[in-house]
């Protein structure tokens, strides 16, 4: 059996852990004017001595740990990094990575973390449009690695009897986000994503307009934004909430024939890929 | 699903994104193909039914940087359901981990850690492959890290413990010789020595890959980083050991700075060379 005077493997993992997250820690206590805790020594005192220091050599798993996570962060999300500049990204995903510990094996979830993440700094408090950008990033990346084939139940649709058609709940692909900002962040992440180097006038734009998008996956696969007008904003968001299109036709006082015209578009679009009948209401 | 049966055998290379278009549309002259198992657990992504695409004309092996089976933590049940249910879809002829640890108290750390070769990381060890091989209802692979440092209070060799482990869980061995190169060089060991005391009788995978030297004040480190042609080191050894090696899987690794599929192809080509599965 293992000797009880060494330290265990639990034991090791924790100092380890700590030392890999280190230099964060250490920061935060001389900032608070706190010594680092004595903890950390233990680490050291168990490697095999080397030409190189124990800080040294933990350093390699500390930036192989930090840097694939930042480099992930800015694959993700570009454009949300030229809006901030590259020091204050590189500052805020170091503080994310720290802060926020990964908590899966994998990091298909990793970036909309960063998106709640950045809603909730202090610093960009008065500049939502940031986490704005970084989740319309987010969604353009998630919806273009899904695998979507159209394959909307018209037969079904056409067994539904007129006297059933207002409890008809179209249900919107998984393939679709809906986001809406006081910014156009379409033209900002179109500008910030080609810079424009020739037009002056054009980099004088006005990105300071309600807008609301679409972002959805096209037929190339492709995810894509699509700018849409508040009726559809409207329409669209009552869909991912359940409604029905008799609620549907409650909210803006549409009729049911110009409702199902943009239906029939969404379905062709690949936006609405499948419906639910809900009950009646009581006679 | 029904897939085509193909032999996992001669020389592969790792699937990676750049590439896949050219493996959606035709069949590249390559003789098998590894996935990063982590990259392909959603079901209903693109990337899983593009592998489904491409599991029809290649066998594959699916290699898992996730598990942390030497974490103190206990097994994390809900990942291996996960792995299972991707590997049920692409029945892989190969499936491997790591001899390492990369969470602790349920936060992951994105790196393969480094273990205390001691008995307790041996016996910890075997029961979590044990655990994970009944889960599966298969045997996996074991493979070698990449060293930058070692614990003063082990019990044994690395290779030591890779064959005690193969034995008591009957688990098989990848072995990385990139690996073996990268981490003998650091320790200032013998790679040759490292390859003598391995039970080849229990290898069933080879990786081969490249790596960079990182210049530090007081010397030169080696860094795991797939992101080079196997080096000239490495290929000695190839050579050194082709009579046990020619019959064993083996896979060129690059995950960073990918190049072209050619290049890629050529590197598995060079390797078949050393092996002497092809005229040079």
């Amino acid at each position: 059996m293992p000797n009880s005077n060494r330290n265990s493997l639990a034991q090791l993992q924790a100092y380890f852990t700590k030392h890999l997250t280190l230099r964060q820690t250490a920061n935060q206590s001389q900032t608070a004017g706190q010594e680092p805790t004595s903890e950390l020594d233990a680490l050291p005192s168990l490697l095999v001595k080397s030409h190189f220091s124990p800080e040294q050599l933990i350093n390699i798993y500390r930036n192989n740990f930090v840097i694939s996570l930042r480099e992930l962060l800015e694959q993700l999300f570009p454009v949300t990094q030229a809006l901030v500049g590259n020091e204050y990204f590189t500052q805020t995903s170091r503080q994310f990575i720290n802060d926020c510990p990964l908590k899966e094996p994998h990091l298909n979830h990793y970036g909309g973390n960063f998106v709640s993440f950045l809603e909730g700094l202090k610093t960009l408090e008065h500049m939502p449009f940031v986490a704005q950008m970084a989740e319309l990033e987010w969604h353009l990346d998630r919806i273009s690695h899904i695998y979507h084939e159209p394959n909307f139940d018209f037969d079904g649709l056409a067994k539904i009897g007129e006297d059933q058609y207002l409890n008809i709940h179209f249900i919107l692909a998984d393939t679709c986000h809906l986001q809406a900002s006081s910014m156009d962040l379409i033209a900002l992440h179109k500008d910030l994503s080609e810079p424009k180097t020739t037009n002056p006038s054009t980099q004088e734009a006005n990105y300071q307009q309600q807008s609301y998008i679409l972002v959805l996956q096209n037929h190339q696969g492709e995810s894509a934004l699509m700018p849409i007008n508040h009726q559809h904003w409207t329409w669209l968001t009552g869909l991912q909430n359940g409604f029905t299109l008799a609620q549907l036709c409650d909210i803006e006082n549409t009729d049911i024939a110009s409702l199902m015209a943009q239906i029939t578009d969404w379905i062709a679009l690949g936006c609405i890929d499948n419906f639910s009948l809900r009950a009646g209401p009581s006679p | 699903m029904a897939y085509k049966q193909h032999l996992l055998a001669g020389t592969g290379i790792g699937l990676r994104q750049p590439h896949v278009e050219h493996f959606m549309r035709g069949t590249p002259s390559i003789s098998w193909l590894e996935v990063h198992s982590e990259n392909y657990l959603q079901e209903n992504s693109k990337r899983r039914h593009q592998l489904r695409h491409i599991r029809n004309d290649y066998a594959v092996s699916c290699h898992g940087i996730g598990l942390s089976l030497g974490s103190s933590d206990p097994l994390n049940l809900n990942h291996l359901k996960s792995l299972k249910s991707l590997f049920d879809d692409i029945q892989p002829s190969l499936i491997s981990e790591h001899l390492s640890w990369s969470s602790l108290d349920g936060r992951f750390y994105n790196d393969l850690l480094p273990l205390p070769y001691t008995d307790e990381a041996l016996y910890h060890m075997v029961s979590q492959v044990d655990q994970t091989q009944e889960l599966l209802g298969r045997e996996i692979l074991i493979e070698n890290p990449s060293s930058y440092l070692a614990f003063k209070h082990a019990d044994m060799s690395e290779p030591e413990l890779l064959n005690q482990l193969s034995q008591r869980s009957g688990c098989k061995l990848l072995l990385d010789l990139n690996n073996i190169f990268v981490s003998c060089s650091n320790m200032n060991t013998d790679p040759y020595h490292y390859l003598a005391s391995i039970n080849w009788h229990q290898v069933a995978e080879i990786h081969l890959a490249g790596h960079t030297v990182k210049q530090l004040p007081q010397g030169e480190i080696r860094i795991d980083t797939h992101n080079n042609p196997v080096c000239d080191e490495v290929w000695d050894m190839v050579d050194a050991y082709r009579d046990k090696l020619q019959h064993i899987p083996c896979l060129i690794e690059w995950d960073a700075d990918i190049p072209s599929l050619d290049v890629l192809i050529a590197e598995a080509n060079k390797a078949e060379q050393h092996l002497g599965l092809t005229n040079a």
